[in-house]
């Protein structure tokens, strides 16, 4: 009940019709202002007007100038809209519904069908700001849940410990490197001049990893066929690592169509995007070689984490440095 | 509660709304309290990554002594050199009043604590995952010199944009590249003296060593890095 009462208070752009959740100056959807502050006590109001909603003074010194209001209607208030204006092109309503009314743990298996069903309403709420907490719970959740069970298989070569131990690795491998990538994120999104802020960053890079969570696990079932009809470790090492880098590519394009659709001029986002998976790549190598091994052998000994000095790049280089003939 | 954050409210503005940042400086609107909450900025920053980077030899009290000293090195510098950008631009007939120059030096370093600050994260977990001290030092040395170096690009746009008579609205790389150009002499001031801050820093560090706590040997700054290539490659 109280999550109708409180879809019938969203405000309506008086431009666009278009509807958004709380008070602004520009309308989300077509951009065109629609409010002010008061000059007298500061409150947002209705530029349509000549008076303020709130204190009821003229909003702005130049109509205090004015010989006389033009404005012979009442001041229409930037109140809560009550009638149902045409809308833009809605969403299907069953998806967007679903995950708004669901309540309880399965409401978090509606986030990801909602992101991949319907992006565009999807965007569209990231870009208004709205509920950015509860959907970044959600997309954690799904994300965690997705990885651990594909985690599950990709350790299943070795044995039930490894599974287990990958079932925990895989997550916390996506969900920390994105954790500590995500100021150095932010502040490459400001430099080059993009609106979103850190909120709206950290929802959009969380959706594209839920959609790649969810996209790898739909991938599960076939991993675990193949390994069971042919037990082949370096064919299932290849299968993995060719699953991921599918269901990457395709939560890459989801960020690049994601930042297009939210921000109505889109700064360089090419290169953003470019910087933003340099740094990402950088980080999310390094943790994956501090929590390997992932896969296991079949018949080597179970290992939880297999400590080696050094980093990802530095063993490169030397493998590289040896493959050369430079011997150390 | 506010107070604390409030200083970071100047960050998106420089980092994201630069032409405006830099028409406020030209105009000289609030610039002690702009110079204030830069800061602070520069010196949380800096300190964090001090933090993060003094780990590299892994010792503790070395983090806790460079939390101190990179700022310090910033700081520093940009004093040590500040008299010498002032006196050389007013002699080659810059509108730069003295006020201005310091909030430019100190948006620069600003924009190298921010940058490296959201870094540490990322250099911890490096440190973190056992890399070898000596590619700790390059991973720190690579960012602090390249956020250095973006910042020092905020100062040229800042000060080319603030001689301009009636600056443009939309400026592009171009832009910027005429602008330059144009100024010929203060140009060569600006250029020539980011060398020289260049300078000063890096055997400021040096003098200021150690950071990392890892042993670099050289006798200077340039034969210390010298040693680190020859390190990382054996």
């Amino acid at each position: 009940m109280t999550d109708d009462a409180q879809a019938n208070t969203l405000l309506t752009c008086r431009h666009c019709h278009g509807q958004f959740p709380e008070p602004v100056e520009r309308c989300p959807w077509c951009g065109k202002q629609i409010a002010l502050h008061c000059a007298h006590c500061g409150e947002l109001t209705d530029d349509s007007t000549l008076l303020c909603a709130h204190c009821g003074q003229p909003h702005s010194p130049a109509i205090e100038q004015a010989a006389s209001p033009h404005d012979s209607a009442p001041p229409i208030v930037i109140a809560r809209s009550v009638t149902p204006a045409p809308k833009p092109p809605e969403p299907p309503m069953e998806v967007v519904a679903t995950w708004r009314e669901l309540r309880g743990p399965w409401r978090v298996f509606a986030m990801s069908e909602w992101i991949m069903r319907d992006r565009a309403s999807f965007f569209d709420e990231i870009r208004a700001r709205s509920d950015l907490s509860h959907k970044l719970r959600s997309m954690v959740v799904s994300t965690i849940i997705y990885l651990a069970l594909y985690g599950l298989v990709m350790g299943i070569s070795n044995s039930w410990q490894q599974a287990l131990t990958s079932a925990i690795k895989l997550p916390v491998l996506f969900l920390v490197t994105l954790l500590i990538c995500l100021p150095t994120l932010y502040f490459f999104n400001l430099l080059y001049g993009s609106q979103l802020t850190f909120g709206q960053t950290a929802a959009l890079i969380m959706a594209a990893v839920t959609i790649t969570a969810a996209l790898t696990l739909a991938f599960a079932s076939i991993t675990l066929f193949f390994w069971l009809t042919v037990p082949d470790y370096e064919f299932f090492i290849l299968l993995n690592v060719g699953v991921l880098a599918i269901t990457a590519w395709w939560g890459l394009s989801f960020l690049r169509q994601g930042m297009r659709h939210i921000q109505r001029v889109a700064p360089q986002a090419r290169r953003i995007l470019a910087v933003w998976v340099a740094i990402y790549a950088f980080v999310g190598t390094q943790m994956g070689w501090a929590l390997k091994p992932f896969f296991g052998a079949p018949g080597q000994p179970f290992e939880f984490i297999r400590r080696t000095e050094g980093t990802f790049y530095t063993s490169v280089f030397r493998i590289l440095l040896g493959l050369l003939g430079f011997r150390g | 509660m506010r107070r604390i954050w409030q200083p970071f409210a100047i960050v998106e503005r420089v980092l994201r709304d630069r032409i405006a940042y830099f028409a406020e400086i030209g105009r000289g609107e609030k610039l002690p309290a702009k110079i204030a909450d830069l800061l602070a900025i520069t010196v949380f920053g800096l300190a964090v990554f001090g933090f993060a980077a003094g780990l590299s030899g892994r010792d503790i009290a070395q983090a806790l002594i460079s939390t101190v000293k990179l700022p310090f090195l910033f700081l520093a510098s940009g004093v040590i050199c500040l008299p010498t950008l002032y006196y050389f631009s007013v002699l080659f007939g810059s509108r730069l009043r003295f006020l201005q120059t310091i909030t430019l030096i100190l948006t620069a370093q600003t924009v190298a604590a921010i940058l490296s600050l959201g870094f540490a994260p990322i250099s911890l977990l490096f440190w973190l995952s056992g890399s070898e001290p000596l590619f700790m030092v390059a991973l720190n040395t690579a960012v602090l010199g390249l956020a250095a170096g973006l910042g020092l690009i905020f100062l040229v746009q800042g000060a080319l944009y603030i001689q301009e008579a009636q600056p443009p609205d939309k400026i592009t790389f171009f832009t910027w590249a005429w602008m330059f150009i144009k100024g010929t002499l203060r140009s060569l001031v600006l250029a020539g003296w980011m060398v020289v801050y260049g300078l000063v820093g890096t055997q400021l560090s040096y003098t200021l060593r150690p950071f990392f706590g890892v042993p670099l040997g050289g006798h200077d700054f340039w034969s210390s890095v010298g040693n680190v290539i020859v390190g990382l490659l054996k």
